[in-house]
């Protein structure tokens, strides 16, 4: 298991880790979430020794991460490392060898790869030759091509288009499924509600809030209550209902947070007599609502 | 995988991400030597001859011009100009036209722009002929009048071990040159290198696989590889065409010379190219690098200056003394001293050590300094940030 324990990082007067700690098993994917500056980045470097925390403990397995470990790391970093100048194939075989294949284990795994995301027939062209998507590709197939045990992306998804975005979920789905720990940052967060089981949530440097996505979805004690009408109604009923806060609007449909002990039948008794009621659902926040409340608190 | 193993990987992209740079610049470099020395030899200069222009009026005896032509060889040839009257040739002189006159066989006229070396040989020429004019007059024979101009007198020289050869000078000029030449291009490629890996971050890639250390060493190591094969390329060539034309003297310089200015040379290299990889890492982009390394290529060039006054000067001073036994400079002045036969045994060994210990301690402290700049991935870091942050990584 990779444990982050405790960390905490200063730089000057800033504090970029404050109690820092999660955990990410092989096999399990956690998005890790937190506005821009939140230490998201600082806390993935010190997995690599890029930054030694001033206190707590990095691990694998209870273990110091070593050399050898950090060779069966997967890494992307935020603004993208490639040489730009050297082939595409060239590149990810040097990098599988760096990170302990012999030639022919590497230039055998980068095959595979760029078969899987389609590139085989742009492996002779230079990176900086290739559209920002597959420079994207290349960058997570440098990260893939020596078999990790660990991946740490930091914005794997950061201007994908949404087929590559699939492409690319899917693939780390499949690399949690083999057993691969796979700890990734994103601010796409319907993406990331849809793809990890669990998430961190990370703000000024501390880890605010962690666990399975649905369990702090149901944990939170604000509830989402939908309504859509067959036809455009007057809304003018929503605000005859006391602790229902109005969040977003269009003609036919509202979303309200209401608080848990909201009488829901009087508040049906009034939609239903502005109009006619398609759907009314009560739901527990989505994940971007959770994240929102968390680091506002 | 072995420590090794992950070097020569580092190395070998090295080699592959310069190959086309080192191409081409060195098809630049030897194609100016080459057209250079083929120029030198298409005008018939580069071996160090002086044509002079003489002034003939009153139709001077040949013996005056062979005479001249004798004293001045090997190193300068004569060509001659025929004038009417005494004053046109004189106004040749003036406009320096012709560097000097003689008119019959016995007077020379001086110009404005007349050699000492030309002054002596054109006297001593007519007054050979004055000498022989007047034996002839006594009734001695050719022979016996020869024998007055050249009388048999044994001649030899002294050598200073102090001063050493021209073929010592030669050496100790071509160290100079070539350490500067080493140590400021390929120091530069060593740190624009590493700013291009940390400015586009594949050296966070890369750091998770390779030591930093190593990764330094990796490029310090390949970058100095291409830039032997480049000098000893310069080398072979303009030795081979100079050979080919006649044009250079092969120096009996001791082997020992030569083996000293290579020892030299792998120190300097070592000491300077880690400093560069150094200044390089606290960049994060070109522009910034320019100001990191542009002071490093001042403090070379400093030693650069220095050694070559001192070598053409022929002058060891006190300053140049003092000098080649700081490791900034001793990579640059120690060798010409060496060379020169200048340095004594005690400050070769001062230098040498103080080389060693220097170049040991610059490697484990451009190293820090180096982990500390590329793992920092912000803007322009200052030495003391670095080393803090490399000594905090390495603690």
């Amino acid at each position: 298991m990779l444990c982050l324990d405790g960390l905490r990082k200063r730089f000057g007067d800033v504090i970029a880790l404050e109690e820092c700690s999660l955990t990410v098993a092989p096999g399990q994917m956690l998005g890790f979430l937190g506005p821009n500056g939140a230490g998201k980045t600082t806390a993935m470097r010190t997995i690599f020794g890029l930054v030694r925390p001033d206190a707590g403990r990095v691990s694998w397995h209870d273990r110091e991460v070593t050399t050898a470990v950090r060779r069966r790391i997967g890494y992307m970093p935020e603004e993208r490392g490639l040489y730009p100048k050297m082939r595409v194939r060239r590149q990810l075989v040097y990098f599988g060898r760096l990170h302990g294949l012999d030639r022919s284990q590497a230039e055998q795994a980068v095959d595979h790869w760029l078969d899987v995301f389609d590139l085989a027939d742009r492996s002779g062209a230079k990176v900086v030759e290739l559209s920002h998507g597959n420079q994207q590709r290349v960058q997570l197939a440098a990260s893939l091509v020596h078999d990790p045990m660990i991946l740490v992306l930091d914005e794997p998804f950061a201007g994908l288009d949404p087929i590559a975005a699939v492409t690319m979920a899917r693939i780390l789905r499949e690399q949690a499924e083999r057993g691969v720990a796979v700890l990734f940052s994103s601010h796409q967060l319907d993406l990331v509600e849809d793809l990890c089981d669990d998430v961190a949530i990370i703000n000024e440097g501390r880890v605010i809030l962690a666990g399975r996505v649905a369990e702090l979805r149901s944990a939170s004690p604000s509830r989402y209550l939908e309504v859509a009408t067959r036809h455009p109604v007057d809304l003018s009923w929503v605000d005859q209902i006391p602790g229902a806060e109005l969040v977003e609007q269009r003609p036919d449909r509202v979303r309200l947070l209401i608080e848990d002990e909201i009488d829901l039948e009087a508040m049906a008794g009034a939609a239903a007599r502005a109009g006619s009621i398609s759907s009314f659902s009560l739901e527990p926040p989505s994940l971007s609502e959770v994240f929102t409340a968390a680091v506002k608190r | 995988m072995k420590d090794r193993t992950t070097i020569l990987l580092a190395i070998g992209r090295e080699l592959h991400a310069w190959k086309k740079p080192f191409l081409i610049s060195s098809a630049v470099v030897l194609t100016l030597v080459a057209a250079g020395m083929t120029a030198l030899v298409l005008t018939g200069g580069g071996d160090g001859t002086v044509t002079f222009r003489l002034g003939f009026v009153d139709n001077p005896p040949a013996a005056i011009r062979r005479d001249v032509r004798e004293l001045l060889s090997p190193d300068s040839r004569i060509s001659i100009e025929h004038y009417a009257s005494l004053t046109e040739a004189e106004g040749a002189l003036v406009d320096r036209d012709v560097d000097a006159l003689v008119v019959g066989d016995d007077e020379v006229v001086w110009g404005p722009g007349t050699a000492d070396r030309l002054a002596d040989a054109v006297w001593l020429a007519v007054s050979n002929e004055q000498v022989r004019t007047t034996a002839a007059s006594i009734g001695l024979s050719p022979g016996e009048a020869n024998r007055l101009i050249h009388p048999d007198v044994e001649s030899r020289t002294v050598e200073s071990p102090e001063i050493g050869s021209v073929a010592d000078e030669v050496l100790a000029t071509i160290s100079v040159i070539l350490m500067f030449m080493a140590i400021l291009a390929y120091g530069q490629w060593i740190g624009y290198a590493v700013v291009e890996e940390k400015a586009n971050r594949v050296v966070e890639l890369l750091l998770g696989a390779i030591k930093p250390h190593h990764l330094m060493a990796a490029k310090v190591l390949s970058i100095g590889l291409l830039g032997l094969t480049q000098i000893a390329a310069v080398g072979a060539l303009a030795l081979s065409i100079g050979l080919a034309t006649d044009r250079v003297d092969i120096p009996p310089a001791s082997a020992s010379v030569v083996l000293w200015i290579i020892v030299w040379f792998f120190l300097g290299y070592a000491f300077y190219g880690s400093l560069y990889a150094a200044g390089g890492s606290l960049a994060s982009n070109n522009q910034e690098a320019g100001s990191v390394i542009g002071p490093m290529s001042i403090l070379v060039g400093v030693g650069y200056v220095l050694g070559l006054i001192t070598i053409s000067g022929g002058v060891d001073t006190l300053l140049i003394r003092v000098t080649s036994l700081i490791p900034f400079w001793a990579p640059m002045l120690m060798p010409g001293r060496i060379a020169r036969g200048w340095a004594e045994g005690w400050e070769v060994a001062v230098a040498l050590s103080v080389m060693i210990v220097a170049g040991v301690a610059m490697i484990r402290l451009a190293g820090r300094i180096y982990v500390g700049g590329v793992a920092r991935a912000t803007s322009k870091l200052g030495w003391r940030e670095a080393f803090r942050t490399g000594a905090d990584l390495e603690s």
